[in-house]
């Protein structure tokens, strides 16, 4: 049962800052697909809860080749899914939202609310941290532009101080020849995935790897970069050996957490499996 | 013409926009909402119950203790073992020993929390296995609940004369039915002193029949009526929020609600009954099944519910849809202090048709023939004996189902590296087991000149309306406007037993056929099929004093021995054969189901968009029963930690519908509820022999065991 809250509804964003500053036991709510369920579990009861939904200011897609993708943080998933530019730029990120949840949670979930929430099993931060992605965030004091590796502190919990919301996720634009992918593994196809991959490759002129990225979901406390793979494949040809030390190391480095769904070993060797797939994926798209 | 219609279902417009009032959703003015203290412990005494802390909080109203009830505190649909709260004993973790009555929700679920108990813990017991070795007991009787033999030949002739012999162990696990809408319900006092209850429920008439017991009134003090009810799969067949509504409501005089959170119902309602299955296959080499030995251990948890129930009916069911010589099964249900497993839908078959479906394909291997001309071979057909040795002389359209697949089977393809495709076969017996389980209806006149159908049978969202008003309308030869359907109340309809067996499209289909033969020839007589109309047959009627033409039918059948069950189970059994192609994905141990051919003998398809609605269901079932669902006790509490197939996981579909009429069925038609799911699950693990070259012999087969068998059986892989 969700306990009584005080509903709070600003109009701009200036509002919504100000009020936020203003209220301590305030949750931000705007599609709730997250929120709400901490909420109906009891996890969290707070007194205040500041919906933001009606703040048009961040809810907006745009794109320029020179400064990339801007994306604001009440846009919903949805939204992005269909977004024709998105979908020719960034197709990963249209592929990874398809497979987010039902139509119906991505008509209301927005990209803001899923990165805040900081589940570590969510599908939006590993594509956008293989993309290089950052993150602006502000409060009634001003705003900051952080990466978003740098965003996730722990277990459902970010680098947003006090009375901050996020603003804005910025993707630097596309770079040539370069290829990423992502794949989350679920027993069910609108489910949260058990663990999950995302990885970027970039190819030089040789068509070796100039730069890689490879992120994990549901791996730890937080989205996790596999460093030693990533540097592993630098000033590489491809070479599926290769792929399949990365994904060795992958099952190393992470650190996923049994439960009830799957154990740590198996969760292990499906990171493993998954970071395998992942780069070969990413590499073939780099080279076409 | 009715019969064999695609009509769409009488409530799915309603149902689409939102209209019909669930029981969960019922409100009356100033009610009182109610909430079950549960037992923490899984076997203790009672040694004390603090309630002080709770009826001091502000708006509490009532603390209804065992002590409160004025009849009997004992119900159970097969026999009365199950107290509506636990006096002196618990036996379970889950089991009601308080009722909490407040103005709130809010303030009663904050009221749980302050109770305290007492309780010193005896020995509890969580497998069968430790409860027939233990002296330990759970109930005085000892923990042995039932014991039930099939006999026919001499097996141990049958397995001297076999060429081979196929040994294998089954295990599978507990399931939730998953119901869409959790237990709930509202009651309360009409103006007559009536107590009305309102509930999500599979029967009304025997749950009239408990609250008469507890509340020591008589039957017609007591009213139930059926709410619409978001699904029931066997899990609300016994008594869930009634007992303690009807309770409630005589101790306070004042409505109460109860709704029961998803977590209550996964702690508090019957699961599938987890079987182990020993079962040996003796074949001759020209692959006829020759003997068939099964021995069933099954865990009831603490209390009976459909444990005797599940224990025959698996046992009679254990050689699957085949003739087979020489059989002897032993099945034993014990005691335990997991949760109670009852009723779900198939009745202990979906785990035994795993078994003998695994076995017969085990056994083509081995004798290196075709798993469907093993199937072929040894299916039953008209003419064949049983395992209770019932000579079936009608109704018996296996072998067809099997041909309706054997040209996709011939043309089966892998398209994938690790493609693989499974035959899964059943039959299964409709209506209640070697026992009486009669359906009445009763058809009259509306003031408004139409024909009133008094049915008390419940539509949990299995069509059984529809399929009955278009028996009638068939019957009669009227028109759906004709007629006004009164359904579900134990005021206004006369017993037709529970919706539960695959039972009432047969057995109530066929109450409803005979009470309108009876009005078809009132009709007749007065002109209604030459030139009167109804309204005016219905004026007619009314200066007769409104006749009642009354249906009734209780299929044939006779109790089978007490040693050997040989008799007449059943009057009649549906057949079925799925076909089912897979992919599995060797390195990470998914199983992607990608298509089912699906045929079943219905005996005649009433309605033939909602035969094939419940096959898609029961498909869905299926996969969830091989690959993912599992209750783990003390662990599973909502779906957040239990695994169900939704509509973007099902495979696509194909089915077959063969109609061998079944001339005690309303014309011709058996029932398909339950053989929809049993023989998924068993196709999907052949399919997944098939594939990758391990057999699963535990249910579910989810990624990790399947990873782990792929892996046992690497050495032997060549790629």
């Amino acid at each position: 049962m969700i306990n009584d809250f005080n509903y709070l509804k600003p109009d701009t964003l200036k509002e919504a800052l100000a009020m936020y500053a203003e209220h301590d036991d305030c949750k931000v709510i705007c599609g709730g697909q997250s929120l709400l369920i901490v909420m109906r579990q009891g996890m969290i009861s707070p007194e205040y809860l500041l919906d933001i939904k009606h703040v048009t200011e961040l809810d907006y897609i745009k794109f320029d080749k020179k400064d990339g993708l801007r994306i604001g943080a009440t846009t919903t998933h949805r939204e992005i899914e269909k977004f024709n530019v998105i979908k020719k730029n960034y197709p990963v990120l249209v592929s990874m939202e398809n497979k987010l949840a039902s139509i119906q949670v991505r008509n209301w979930g927005t990209i803001g609310g899923n990165l805040a929430h900081a589940d570590p099993a969510g599908d939006p931060a590993p594509v956008l941290i293989a993309l290089k992605a950052n993150i602006r965030v502000g409060g009634a004091e001003g705003d900051r532009t952080i990466l978003l590796e740098d965003f996730f502190v722990n277990y459902f919990e970010t680098a947003l101080n006090k009375g901050e919301l996020v603003l804005e996720v910025h993707v630097p634009p596309p770079e040539p020849k370069m290829g990423a992918a992502y794949q989350k593994f679920n027993l069910l196809e609108s489910d949260m995935g058990i663990v999950a991959a995302a990885a970027s490759v970039t190819l030089n002129d040789k068509g070796k790897c100039k730069d890689a990225r490879i992120v994990l979901g549901n791996a730890g406390a937080t989205p996790k970069r596999i460093k030693r793979a990533e540097e592993l494949l630098i000033g590489k040809a491809y070479d599926e050996n290769l792929f399949a030390e990365a994904g060795k190391i992958a099952s190393e480095d992470c650190e996923p957490v049994a439960d009830i769904h799957a154990s740590e070993e198996h969760r292990r060797h499906l990171l493993g499996v998954l970071t395998k797939r992942m780069l070969k994926k990413a590499w073939e798209k780099a080279r076409s | 013409m009715f019969i064999g219609r695609d009509i769409d279902r009488i409530d799915v417009l309603d149902k689409v926009l939102g209209k019909p009032i669930f029981a969960y959703d019922l409100k009356v003015e100033g009610m009182l909402f109610g909430c079950i203290y549960r037992s923490k412990r899984p076997h203790a005494l009672i040694k004390k119950i603090d309630i002080q802390d709770a009826l001091s909080l502000n708006g509490i109203v009532k603390v209804i203790t065992h002590a409160d009830i004025p009849g009997e505190n004992a119900f159970g649909a097969i026999k009365k073992d199950q107290f509506y709260l636990a006096g002196d004993k618990v036996r379970y973790i889950g089991e009601p020993i308080l009722i909490i009555l407040g103005e709130s929700e809010k303030i009663v679920r904050k009221a749980l929390n302050s109770i305290k108990v007492e309780y010193e813990d005896i020995e509890a017991i969580y497998d069968p296995f430790s409860s027939r070795d233990s002296t330990t007991l759970i109930h005085d009787t000892g923990n042995l609940l039932s014991y039930r033999t099939v006999i026919k030949g001499d097996f141990e002739q049958g397995f001297n004369e076999s060429d081979v012999v196929v040994e294998h162990t089954y295990k599978t696990t507990w399931l939730d039915h998953a119901f869409m809408e959790t237990e709930s319900g509202i009651g309360y006092m009409d103006e007559t002193g009536k107590i009305v209850i309102c509930s999500s429920t599979q029967n009304v008439h025997y749950k009239r029949k408990e609250i008469s017991k507890l509340l020591a009134l008589p039957e017609d003090r007591i009213r139930v009526i059926q709410a619409t009810t978001g699904g029931g799969f066997g899990g609300k067949l016994d008594m869930t929020v009634e007992g303690y509504i009807a309770l409630s409501v005589y101790l306070t005089k004042r409505p109460v609600v109860m709704r029961f959170t998803r977590e209550e119902s996964f702690l508090s309602n019957t699961k599938r009954h987890p079987l182990y299955i020993e079962y040996k296959t003796g074949a001759k080499k020209d692959g006829s099944i020759n003997a068939v030995k099964v021995n069933i251990i099954g865990d009831t948890g603490a209390y009976i519910s459909y444990g005797e129930t599940v224990c025959l009916r698996a046992a009679i069911h254990a050689t699957g849809p085949y003739e087979v010589p020489h059989v002897f099964v032993e099945s034993r249900m014990f005691y335990t202090n997991n949760h109670i497993s009852g009723a779900m839908r198939g009745f202990g078959i979906p785990q035994v048709a795993f078994a003998h479906e695994s076995q017969i394909d085990e056994v083509a291997l081995l004798l290196n023939m075709d798993p469907l001309e093993v199937r072929m071979k040894n299916g039953l057909r008209r003419g064949s004996l049983t395992a209770t040795s019932q000579l079936l002389t009608n109704s018996a359209g296996f072998l067809e189902t099997l041909k309706k697949i054997e040209p996709f089977w011939k043309a089966r393809k892998k398209q994938g590296l690790h493609t693989g495709f499974g035959l899964g076969c059943m039959y299964y017996g409709i209506g209640n087991t070697g026992v009486s389980n009669p359906s009445s209806c009763y058809l009259t006149f509306t003031d408004e000149g139409k024909i009133a159908f008094h049915s008390g049978v419940c539509e949990i969202g299995q069509g059984s309306d529809t399929a009955l008003l278009q028996i009638l309308l068939e019957t009669l030869n009227v028109e759906e406007r004709d007629v006004v359907l009164l359904r579900g109340d134990t005021d206004t309809s006369n017993d037709a037993g529970s919706s539960s067996a695959s039972r009432q499209t047969y057995v109530s289909g066929r109450a409803v056929y005979d009470a309108a033969l009876k009005m078809r020839k009132y009709l007749k007589s007065k002109g209604y099929y030459d030139c009167e109309t109804l309204r005016g047959v219905c004026l007619l009627a009314k200066e007769e004093g409104l006749p009642v033409f009354e249906g009734f039918f209780d299929p044939p059948t006779s109790p089978v021995d007490s040693k050997t069950s040989q008799g007449i189970p059943y009057a009649t059994y549906a057949f079925a054969t799925h076909m089912t192609e897979i992919d599995v994905d060797k390195a990470t141990g998914f199983c992607k189901v990608k298509k089912v051919h699906a045929s079943h003998d219905v005996g005649k398809a009433i309605n033939l968009k909602n035969v094939k609605g419940q096959i898609y269901g029961g498909i869905a079932m299926g996969v969830g029963l091989a690959l993912m669902e599992e209750f783990v006790p003390s662990k599973t509490e909502s779906f957040d930690s239990y695994y169900i197939p939704t509509s973007m996981d099902m495979p696509d579909v194909e089915i077959f519908i063969v109609e061998d009429e079944e001339p005690t069925g309303p014309f011709g038609a058996k029932g398909l509820g339950e053989p929809a799911l049993i023989p998924q699950a068993a196709s999907i693990v052949n399919a997944i022999k098939d594939a990758v070259g391990v057999r699963a012999f535990e249910l579910p087969c989810h990624i990790e065991r399947l990873k782990a068998l792929i892996e046992s059986e690497k050495d032997k892989w060549v790629e």
